[in-house]
């Protein structure tokens, strides 16, 4: 089996730990709870006849109480970056993310998840950004923790990219 | 619940919590103006209040937060300076809100003196382990044997690192730990949490460094493990280097890691209402700007629908760039959304133009550009005495914006930093878009075209810096040059 180690990064409350959840448990709790620190989940795939063992590493969000410690990246093989549709700014720090992240470990595959899809007419997050995001040929896919659209399938699409690498 | 207890007990513990802890409050109508006051105001440093002023002016804490919905609000151990903390409730009523203040400067303080005990322990536990200088004897010793059992008593399990890569127990670990080191992959005696725990196995390559470098002790930040029971446990590592002994220290975090989480969750909940709060306004806001440029729009169009030379999507990309350009340049966004409306405007003075001239076909005679040259001062004065700050950019715009760099412009000869800023962003806007559009009179030219030829203009006709910006932005410039669907409003084509 293939082991590959994928790090949630993003602004808090943007439902790192709510997607990471419904994809290893199929469960969903409203109610945000902070994290405080690191907790790693261990999923497994199969993919193309492949199985494939996901270690997630929830990463607590960024802030201004909290910033990412960079030794948690290593070994990771590839970055979800998730973004509150909500809240426009959360992809500022998605983007100052994967920069960061990418300049401690390398180029390693990525994708923007655009999370509480459930809630698209209270989106703020200008379609115009999103576009700019394919447009370089990243991965942007819209998620919802609460109903589980688009999760398994981000996950399964990073384990592609990851497993191509 | 008070309702619940006999009239007596309610009145006595009202009477013993409010001597306990001092209490201010105050009344606030649902338009922000404070009312009433009360209560041991002195105590919280709150001086020089005044009635009939916004509260919000006055109580910094209070800014955004009213009026409230249906919903009390607590803000949990404020700190009001003077060393004083208070819990401060807000309750809404249907006119007014009361916000009221409890004293928690006490059990802070308790809560502060626990903390340095438990500071004050773990300095001993390390002055401990620096003192037990003696060896070890035989293999699983202790560093001594107060260490290990402090270390226990502070639910921390001490491990000691060996040359084939595996761990040690020292001493006997807490209570807590033995759901998780059951599953610390133990074979003959040894341990290998690196292997079930993937956080140790990254934290070790930090760890080495302390080991082989005698590096100070170095924290692993908190992690979470779930053991086989579906338990959760907040832990943390410590790598030491102690007498040549390498060490692994893990703490169980505990209630202390609750408490630290619970305290980042209020923080962060007060973050995401704040949050929450602006983009309401933020919307609200928009609604009202949306209406705003529509009807400038409108009216921008109704007035330069005479000159045969503009466009309707010229005058909207106008506005488009300007947004780009001082977005790029780092505008606040209430600025920003004013130069996308005001730009628009920036020939609104042609209105004063005769048709024989602003019509003209040909080329104008110098006597006809003297009269063209009029319509920034026609501009400035429609625009001039607003208080709007939108209407003041759009006048500065349209008195300014053939005004160059090198002070050859009109009409007044501004140079350099003299001519507003956002002035000088939509001659930017203005050249660029009429030079890679066709109009009647000319062909349209390749962007590469337009900023090659805009380039001789650097520091002449253009703020360099600015200039150096937009070639940075050209991208964004191009793409809405190019956007086809540009309208002049929503529902109606700018080139009709």
């Amino acid at each position: 089996m293939i082991r590959k180690k994928i790090c949630m990064l993003g602004a808090f409350a943007v439902g790192k730990t709510s997607l990471v959840e419904r994809f290893v448990k199929s469960l969903f709790n409203a109610r945000y709870q902070t994290s405080l620190g690191v907790k790693i989940d261990k999923k497994s795939l199969a993919i193309d006849g492949r199985l494939l063992e996901l270690i997630l590493w929830d990463l607590a969000g960024e802030d201004e109480f909290v910033s990412l410690r960079l030794p948690y990246l290593r070994g990771a093989a590839g970055l979800l970056l998730v973004v509150d549709g909500t809240r426009p700014e959360t992809l500022d720090t998605a983007l100052a993310l994967r920069d960061k992240a990418l300049a401690e470990i390398g180029e390693v595959p990525f994708a923007f998840l655009i999370n509480k899809a459930d809630l698209t007419e209270g989106w703020l997050i200008d379609p115009r950004d999103i576009d700019r995001l394919v447009a370089r040929g990243w991965t942007v896919l819209e998620t919802s923790a609460k109903t589980g659209r688009g999760v398994e399938e981000a996950f399964i699409a990073l384990g592609k990219e990851m497993l191509d690498e | 619940m008070i309702d619940e207890l006999p009239a007596a007990v309610g009145g006595a513990l009202l009477e013993l919590t409010l001597r306990q802890d001092a209490s201010a409050w105050l009344q606030i109508g649902k338009d922000g103006v404070l009312n009433d006051m009360g209560g041991d105001l002195e105590h919280f440093g709150l001086r020089g209040l005044v009635p009939g002023e916004a509260a919000a002016e006055q109580l910094l804490f209070l800014a955004g937060m009213l009026p409230l919905g249906d919903t009390p609000l607590t803000l949990a151990a404020v700190e009001l300076g003077l060393d004083r903390h208070a819990d401060i409730h807000l309750l809404p009523e249907e006119r007014r809100d009361w916000v009221v203040l409890i004293d928690r400067s006490n059990s802070l303080y308790w809560r502060a003196q626990a903390q340095q005990k438990a500071n004050e322990l773990n300095l001993l536990r390390r002055r401990l382990l620096r003192l037990e200088s003696t060896p070890p004897q035989t293999s699983p010793a202790a560093p001594g044997m107060a260490a290990p059992m402090l270390c226990s008593a502070l639910d921390m399990a001490v491990l000691e690192r060996q040359t084939d890569g595996s761990f040690q127990l020292v001493g006997t670990p807490p209570a807590g730990f033995e759901a998780l080191l059951a599953e610390a992959g133990q074979a003959g005696g040894r341990l290998y949490p690196q292997r079930e725990f993937p956080f140790l196995e990254n934290f070790i390559a930090e760890a080495e460094a302390v080991w082989d470098h005698a590096a100070k002790p170095q924290r692993s930040g908190p992690w979470v493990e779930t053991d086989a029971r579906g338990g959760e446990h907040a832990l943390e590592a410590i790598a030491v280097r102690w007498n040549g002994r390498r060490l692994l220290i893990i703490e169980l975090l505990g209630e202390r890691y609750e408490a630290q989480r619970v305290f980042l969750q209020m923080g962060r909940e007060n973050a995401l209402l704040r949050n929450f709060l602006e983009a309401q306004v933020h919307r609200r806001t928009a609604d009202i700007r949306a209406r705003e440029e529509e009807i400038a729009l409108r009216l921008v169009w109704a007035a330069e629908s005479r000159d045969d030379g503009e466009t309707g999507a010229h005058i909207r990309r106008i506005g488009l760039y300007s947004e780009a350009l001082a977005s790029a340049i780092g505008w606040e966004r209430s600025r920003i959304d004013d130069i996308r409306i005001a730009a628009t405007m920036h020939d609104i003075g042609k209105i004063g133009i005769p048709d024989v001239v602003l019509r003209k076909p040909g080329p104008l005679s110098a006597e006809e550009f003297a009269i063209m040259k009029t319509h920034p001062v026609i501009g400035g004065r429609i625009l001039a005495g607003s208080k709007s700050p939108m209407l003041q950019m759009a006048k500065d715009i349209a008195l300014s914006h053939h005004e160059k760099w090198d002070g050859s412009g009109y009409p007044y000869g501004l140079k350099g930093e003299a001519i507003p800023m956002a002035s000088r962003i939509v001659a930017l806007a203005d050249v660029f878009d009429a030079l890679v559009h066709e109009r009647v009179y000319k062909p349209g030219m390749s962007a590469d075209a337009a900023v090659e030829i805009m380039t001789l203009n650097r520091g002449r006709q253009f703020d360099p810096n600015l200039f150096d910006e937009f070639v940075r932005q050209r991208q964004r410039f191009e793409h809405i040059a190019q956007e086809q669907s540009v309208m002049l409003f929503e529902g109606f084509r700018g080139n009709p």
